[in-house]
């Protein structure tokens, strides 16, 4: 497969990663421009990729990781999602669905980054093994942790918004 | 076989397991009520998280891909702005060069064409600070031509 079917086809989805990784739309642009370059990068150079899409979720991962204005902007970012999912909300004529999106954003905002990261990876319909070469953790505990975080998700979404299970 | 734990009835729900284990644990599910029970509620946990995850994905609407610019360009590019920048750094202190030659040049015009004595004025008060007296300075040229004479105030 050549760089521009990949761009092309992953570009979307890593986008939207990137945002529920609280970054701004021009932070989630210019992360992503890093990666693809970096990805372009080791295509010239002749590198294997293996599993392209599990590469470009772990260099997006790292670049966020190191992205130091992520914490300056901590304000701002959280004043966009509140909006992000207002507009969304606002555009939307099913309230009951946008109630429901509103519902899981506020949760996922609740566990901890590396549960969040573990659940919206396993949701991707990544393998445990790809997910512990992305999140850098031992592949023995990524059904733990999962097990945990579909839990705890689900304890945050009874504890809170009881109604939706009944 | 024993009881499976938490994490195994989630590896097998994910099918993480390898092949060779499935039949066994399949024909363990069907025994043992306590893991069945397990596996039915991480079969359901798993559900109800997925369809709320489902929720967001389905707000994402098709965004506009950028195109994206290649390394050559991105290379070229940078080389483009250390080049400038190193024209301009060159450029500042080429004009600083001139600007202070000339400044010299100015300087040493005045101390070839003229020669500064001062007197004081005949009625200047003898008791006044020196800075306060007044002054008249008289600019020589290197024949002893007067050139200039100034008082101060």
């Amino acid at each position: 497969m050549d760089f521009d079917s990949i761009y092309k086809k992953h570009y979307q989805e890593l986008y939207y990663f990137a945002l529920k990784q609280n970054l701004l739309h021009a932070e989630a642009a210019d992360v992503l421009q890093d990666v693809f370059t970096g990805f372009y990068k080791q295509l010239s150079s002749n590198a294997q990729i293996e599993n392209p899409k599990a590469w470009l979720y772990s260099v997006l991962m790292n670049t966020i990781r190191t992205h130091s204005r992520i914490s300056k902007s901590r304000e701002i970012i959280n004043n966009e999602i509140a909006s992000r999912i207002q507009t969304t909300m606002d555009m939307e004529t099913d309230f009951h669905k946008n109630e429901k999106l509103h519902i899981v954003e506020s949760c996922m905002m609740q566990l901890s980054t590396t549960d969040k990261n573990l659940l919206l990876l396993y949701h991707q319909g990544f393998s445990y093994h790809e997910i512990s070469e992305i999140l850098q953790m031992n592949s023995v505990s990524v059904g733990t942790c999962i097990a945990r975080a579909t839990k705890k998700l689900k304890s945050i979404l009874i504890s809170q918004y009881y109604e939706l299970f009944e | 076989m024993n009881c499976l734990n938490e994490t195994e009835i989630q590896r097998y729900l994910d099918g993480e397991f390898p092949k060779h284990m499935l039949p066994e644990i399949s024909e363990h599910l069907i025994s043992c009520s306590i893991c069945s029970e397990l596996y039915e509620e991480a079969i359901e946990s798993k559900n109800q998280v997925f369809s709320f995850l489902d929720e967001v994905s389905a707000f994402e609407q098709a965004i506009v891909i950028p195109e994206f610019l290649p390394k050559q360009y991105t290379i070229r590019l940078k080389l483009i702005v250390y080049w400038l920048s190193a024209a301009a750094t060159i450029l500042l202190f080429v004009v600083f060069g001139i600007h202070m030659k000339s400044q010299s040049i100015k300087q040493k015009q005045l101390e070839n064409t003229a020669k500064a004595t001062y007197e004081f004025t005949r009625n200047t008060d003898p008791n006044k600070m020196f800075h306060d007296k007044q002054i008249i300075v008289v600019m020589t040229n290197s024949s002893g031509e007067v050139v200039e004479t100034s008082i101060t105030e």
